[in-house]
């Protein structure tokens, strides 16, 4: 399958970030494919500690990566971030610019000895020819778009004088300050109430149709996913078990998984939650099943084939892949 | 901070009148032992003229009082001479060995702290922890005799005093005080050890903790250029608990001086102190104890302003909600 006529904008494959521990070795993301286009959303959904983040984090290179490239097609040339030495300079100038995040804790992702707004300015003097006073400017700008109220006042705040919705906002904007091509959005909407998230996706949605901008949106809440997410990755252990559209994914979820992730949705009508139902508890990290991991779990299982070997990938078709032994594999 | 001082004061004074006997009866033993007999009159006027027949409360009120209406510390016993004439020099040559040690407590602890931080596990790491370990551990007196030792059997190098023999009593020069900055060095560094070896754990330890903090990888995923970034947010908030050292360090800082200096003889206010307290020479050692007081009062203030400054976490009285 070629990627011609297509508008790419990054493309994984095969990354792996591995941590080694006293305990043993994460292999966090072992192995994850995708790629994302140019003014689409990709979901990722999963459990808590299926490497989301990790996923999320190395494709910035902010952690080391172990293996796999990362590949971003910038005017018809392709760049392979995971070859780049961290500390580069080239990569310096597509961190925050060409692909910026919005990180999970808002708490903790501000300094609590700098203003707010010298964080945001910051980014934005980076990145953009302006000086201070209009960088300022921009900030409050931000600020203002993503609902704060005083915007000016909000930039000489210190985040312990702010809440986690104000600073998950505030996080939103620095984000997005230098309209980057690639948003990475880690469980960016959890800490607000339902009428902000609401104004935050739409925001989201309107930059995207401005700008063209691609969202990587990692969430657990199968319902933002419904709304938000062009394409669907379900990770499992440090990996993608299937990868669909968003309506194949929800009319015709093939991987055991993630039905019983799409059962865990409540009822029409009532907010998504937490994937908490669903049986058996995630395997502990270090101690991992043989076989396919979520074999243990699993109401499909099949003896001797699912504990004996990972499965490999299927493609269902072109643009829906899954690894289970029920569509072959082996 | 006023209110503090005047507590300070009447403790000094109660802890320098706490040792049974005072001036005289330790002078006249003194004579007596060397066979020099006083008779009752003469220790009796002697007692009035240095109020010591009068209840200490009263010595303490005169004491304060002059001090505060006068700037006059009073007399020493055993020299016959205004205490403040006596310690003026040797005060300004401590404060000064103080100085530096703290200069070098702050600048070479820090440097060292976040090297080791920075390069964690390294050699340098490993290298600067132990001889950490060591500096901690080694009373610095001990340090300067060992250096002394090793300098003069080494080198021939004989390190002693602050001022080269052509200074030692000449009047205040530029020059001299040339001379002074050639020397005063090495005491200061011998005083700093185990100050700067605290720091280099405190820093290391914070930075380590800062380093992997989320806002620091934030501000990476902007683009900061990793030196910038490192100066500017994890190095910046690790500081704090280093600054809030320095008021609480200059007590044992001065103590150290004190013990560095009858060793290296220095002509500082530490072996003056020590001469004062065993002589019982009271209003020397109780000025010497009431202004070195006074300094670590204000070292405090000054840390707590620095601390205020660099951290608005405590400006704002917050402490995290
Ligand atoms: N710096 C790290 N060092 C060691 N292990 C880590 C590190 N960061 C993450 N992990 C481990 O990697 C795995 C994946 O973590 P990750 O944060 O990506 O999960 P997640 O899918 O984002 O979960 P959540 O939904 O709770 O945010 C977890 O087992 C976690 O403990
Ligand atoms: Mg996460």
């Amino acid at each position: 399958m070629t990627n011609q006529g297509e508008n790419i904008f990054l493309e994984v494959k095969n990354l792996k970030t591995h941590f080694h521990l006293d305990e043993g070795t994460v292999k966090a993301v072992d192995g994850v494919s995708f790629k994302m286009k140019k003014g689409k959303t990709f979901g990722v959904v999963g459990e808590s500690g299926c490497g989301k983040s990790v996923t999320a984090r190395s494709i910035l290179r902010l952690e080391e990566v172990t293996d796999g490239e990362i590949i971003l097609h910038r005017n018809g040339e392709t760049l392979d971030l995971a070859k780049m030495p961290a500390t580069s300079e080239e990569l310096r100038k597509i961190r925050g610019k060409e692909i910026s995040m919005i990180f999970q804790e808002p708490m903790t992702a501000f300094s609590p000895v700098h203003t707010i707004g010298s964080q945001i300015e910051e980014a934005i003097l980076l990145h953009q020819d302006v000086d201070q006073e209009e960088a300022r400017k921009i900030a409050a700008e931000g600020l203002r778009r993503v609902g704060i109220p005083k915007p000016e006042e909000r930039l000489d705040s210190y985040s312990f004088e702010l809440s986690g919705g104000m600073l998950q906002r505030a996080m939103i904007s620095m984000a997005i300050s230098c309209n980057p091509n690639l948003l990475i959005a880690d469980e960016p909407t959890t800490a607000l109430d339902v009428t902000i998230q609401a104004q935050i996706l739409d925001l989201l949605l309107q930059l995207q149709e401005e700008l063209g901008m691609a969202i990587m949106l990692i969430t657990h809440d199968m319902g933002v996913v419904a709304e938000m997410a062009d394409e669907v990755a379900v990770m499992y252990l440090g990996k993608i078990v299937e990868l669909a559209p968003v309506e194949k994914l929800f009319y015709d979820p093939k991987h055991p998984y993630t039905r019983a992730l799409l059962k865990s949705i409540p009822k029409v009508g009532v907010k998504a939650n937490r994937l908490e139902s669903i049986e058996g508890m995630v395997p502990d990290p270090y101690n991992l099943p043989k076989g396919c991991k979520f074999h243990p779990r699993c109401p499909s299982y099949i003896e001797g084939v699912c504990d004996a070997a990972e499965p490999s990938e299927v493609e269902i078709d072109s643009e829906h892949r899954v690894s289970c032994f029920l569509y072959g594999g082996r | 901070m006023i209110p503090l001082i005047l507590i300070l004061a009447i403790l000094v004074f109660i802890i320098i009148e706490l040792p049974p006997g005072d001036f005289l009866t330790v002078y006249v033993e003194k004579l007596k032992a060397s066979g020099v007999m006083m008779d009752e009159t003469a220790i009796e006027r002697l007692s009035r003229q240095y109020a010591l027949d009068k209840p200490g409360y009263i010595r303490c009120y005169t004491w304060l009082k002059n001090i505060i209406t006068r700037g006059d510390f009073g007399r020493s016993f055993q020299w016959d001479k205004p205490v403040l004439d006596l310690i003026k020099e040797r005060l300004a040559l401590s404060v000064a060995i103080s100085l530096f040690s703290t200069i070098f407590v702050m600048t070479i602890g820090f440097a060292i702290g976040v090297f080791s931080a920075v390069r964690q596990y390294s050699a340098f790491d490993y290298i600067f922890t132990f001889v950490g370990f060591i500096g901690v551990s080694i009373p610095g007196f001990l340090l300067a005799l060992l250096l002394m030792w090793f300098l003069y059997s080494r080198f021939g190098i004989y390190i002693s005093g602050l001022f080269s023999p052509e200074f030692e009593d000449a009047p205040w020069s530029f020059a001299k005080f040339l001379d002074l900055l050639k020397h005063i060095w090495l005491p200061a560094l011998v005083v700093a050890v185990s100050g700067i070896a605290g720091n280099i754990r405190t820093m290391r330890a914070n930075l380590l903790d800062e380093l992997k903090r989320p806002y620091v990888m934030v501000a990476r995923s902007k683009g900061v250029a990793e030196r910038k970034l490192l100066f500017k947010y994890p190095i910046r908030v690790a500081v704090s608990p280093m600054l809030s050292t320095i008021g609480w360090t200059l007590p044992s800082l001065f103590s150290g001086e004190a013990l560095a200096s009858i060793v290296l003889n220095l002509p500082t206010i530490g072996p003056m102190l020590m001469q004062a307290l065993m002589a019982q020479d009271m209003y020397l050692a109780g000025s010497i104890i009431l202004i070195l007081g006074s300094l670590t009062l204000l070292g405090t203030l000054i840390s707590d302003i620095l601390l205020a400054w660099a951290d608005p976490r405590i400006r704002y009285g917050e402490s995290g909600r």
